[in-house]
């Protein structure tokens, strides 16, 4: 893989090793639809080893063995793509950049990221905006990506908006980030300028610690995608650019309850579709309202029956995705038994007191915190949520075994 | 004498023309209504016709694009 950034454009060549089909961090197979894409607004004299992961998380899927960058990296960010993916990289020269100490939120404004920014209230945000690729004919309009750049605007917060097209570098499944961490490539970039230390994620305790989404579905302490000693942690980490999770210990639903209880909460949209609100039709809708529902301890609202494409999946047996909250949904949600998540609930068979680990805090996830800012996260986990005991940290460690 | 019998075949007359010409409406509307629905079905039908022609469309774009990358990659190569 050869990189060559233009301004703010990054093109690449495969080498004669590399496929058009290759594999994100989580194992998912990921296929390359083009080779260019812009991320707008980018400062030309970031330092090359930021430019460097900024590119890394958009061509790592398609990398097998070597990397050469268009400017030389520190030996320190060669060292960790190289004991992270095994890829030889380089040129190497100077030195590597220098640790700020601002934290930023890498902001999407669903109700993990609120949660996460309802902890650090005085933190930037950085959001990425997916704009259209000049030639990736855009067929997914959908996606109302200026919805939700509108609405992180309306926070009150220092807020610096990334326009990208980086998405449409990838074919299938569908446009989106090569690797998870491309959504930070504008934050990385404008590091040295913002000074940044660390970004903050809103992921949670399923995707950090239960193999959540379309991973491995059991406890993963070694997650290559977020645990600070994975492969992605320690790049960011030489970048100078810490990755941190403060909703990494909580569950979604605690994530939900911090974010329909935060000064942002007439802002919080976890729906891409919608306009004037969530479209309440969408398999993330419907998901986000069992959690709702379930918080605000009330029946399922929602238009969607259980002939509807969206909710087939909750007519099947498990494991789901995230299924940890479809237990604590189907525990809690009223008359849960009628409606779209009836059969997952007889399969389930959820208790409140099964699923009351899901209300606390996993203690391990404010342990890798970075020491700037766990103080500030232990501080609003006890004050706010509570930590998990003994038994219900087991409970984690015990997941998908 | 003769104008009972006329009017008889008159009336008789104009009532089976008139019969004739509701039986052939009744016939033009059937036909009509046979093609409506022919219509209906072709369209009910239809949607997917378009649906799939863009489907292939984007997918020989995507491969355009792709066919570029490996080209690249070939000359590179070379």
């Amino acid at each position: 893989m050869r990189v060559t950034w233009n301004g703010g454009t990054l093109t690449f060549r495969l080498d004669a090793e590399d496929e058009i089909t290759g594999q994100a961090a989580d194992g998912y197979p990921v296929k390359l639809r083009t080779n260019s894409c812009t991320v707008h607004g980018v400062p030309a004299d970031a330092h090359p080893d930021l430019f460097a992961v900024a590119a890394w998380s958009i061509v790592a899927p398609w990398t097998r063995r070597r990397i050469v960058f268009d400017r030389a990296i520190s030996a320190e960010l060669a060292a960790a793509l190289h004991e992270g993916w095994g890829v030889e990289a380089g040129p190497v020269s100077g030195t590597p950049r220098r640790t700020g100490s601002v934290l930023a939120i890498s902001y999407s404004g669903g109700a993990d990221s609120v949660a996460a920014a309802t902890i650090h209230p005085d933190a930037p945000f950085v959001h990425f905006r997916r704009v259209p690729h000049p030639r990736v004919p855009n067929r997914w309009t959908h996606y109302r990506s200026d919805v939700l750049a509108k609405l992180a605007g309306r926070t009150g917060r220092e807020l610096t908006v990334v326009d990208s097209d980086l998405e449409f570098t990838l074919a299938e499944p569908r446009p989106g980030y090569p690797e998870h961490h491309a959504v930070a490539a504008g934050a990385l970039l404008l590091a040295d300028r913002m000074d940044l230390g660390g970004l903050a994620f809103g992921y949670e305790l399923g995707s950090r610690w239960l193999g959540g989404d379309r991973y491995l579905l059991r406890y993963t302490p070694d997650n290559p995608m977020w645990a600070p000693h994975g492969a992605w942690g320690r790049l960011f980490a030489a970048a100078g650019v810490h990755i941190v999770l403060p909703v990494g210990g909580v569950s979604e639903a605690v994530t939900m309850r911090l974010a329909l209880e935060s000064p942002l909460k007439d802002v919080v949209r976890w729906c891409l579709r919608g306009v004037d609100g969530p479209c309440r039709t969408c398999g993330k809708c419907l998901y986000k309202e069992l959690i709702q529902a379930a918080v605000e301890r009330r029946p399922l609202d929602t238009p969607i029956t259980v002939k509807r494409p969206v909710a087939r999946k909750w007519q099947e047996p498990p494991p789901y995705g995230g299924q940890e909250m479809i237990e604590y949904g189907c525990a809690r949600v009223p008359g849960i038994e009628e409606g779209v998540f009836g059969k997952a609930a007889g399969h389930l068979r959820a208790t409140e007191e099964s699923t009351a680990w899901l209300d606390r805090c996993y203690p391990p996830a404010l342990a890798e915190i970075p020491s700037p800012w766990r103080d500030t996260v232990e501080k609003f986990m006890i004050d706010n949520v509570g930590l998990m005991t003994p038994a219900q940290a087991r409970r984690v460690e015990e997941w998908g075994a | 004498m003769m104008r009972a019998p006329k009017a008889w075949m008159d009336e008789r007359y104009a009532a089976s023309q008139e019969l004739a010409e509701a039986r052939q409406e009744i016939e033009a509307l059937r036909a009509t209504v046979a093609a409506l629905q022919q219509e209906v079905k072709r369209l009910a039908a239809a949607p997917q016709e378009p649906c799939a022609l863009a489907t292939r469309t984007a997918e020989a774009l995507d491969s355009v694009l792709q066919n570029e990358v490996l080209l690249w990659q070939a000359v590179d190569r070379a």
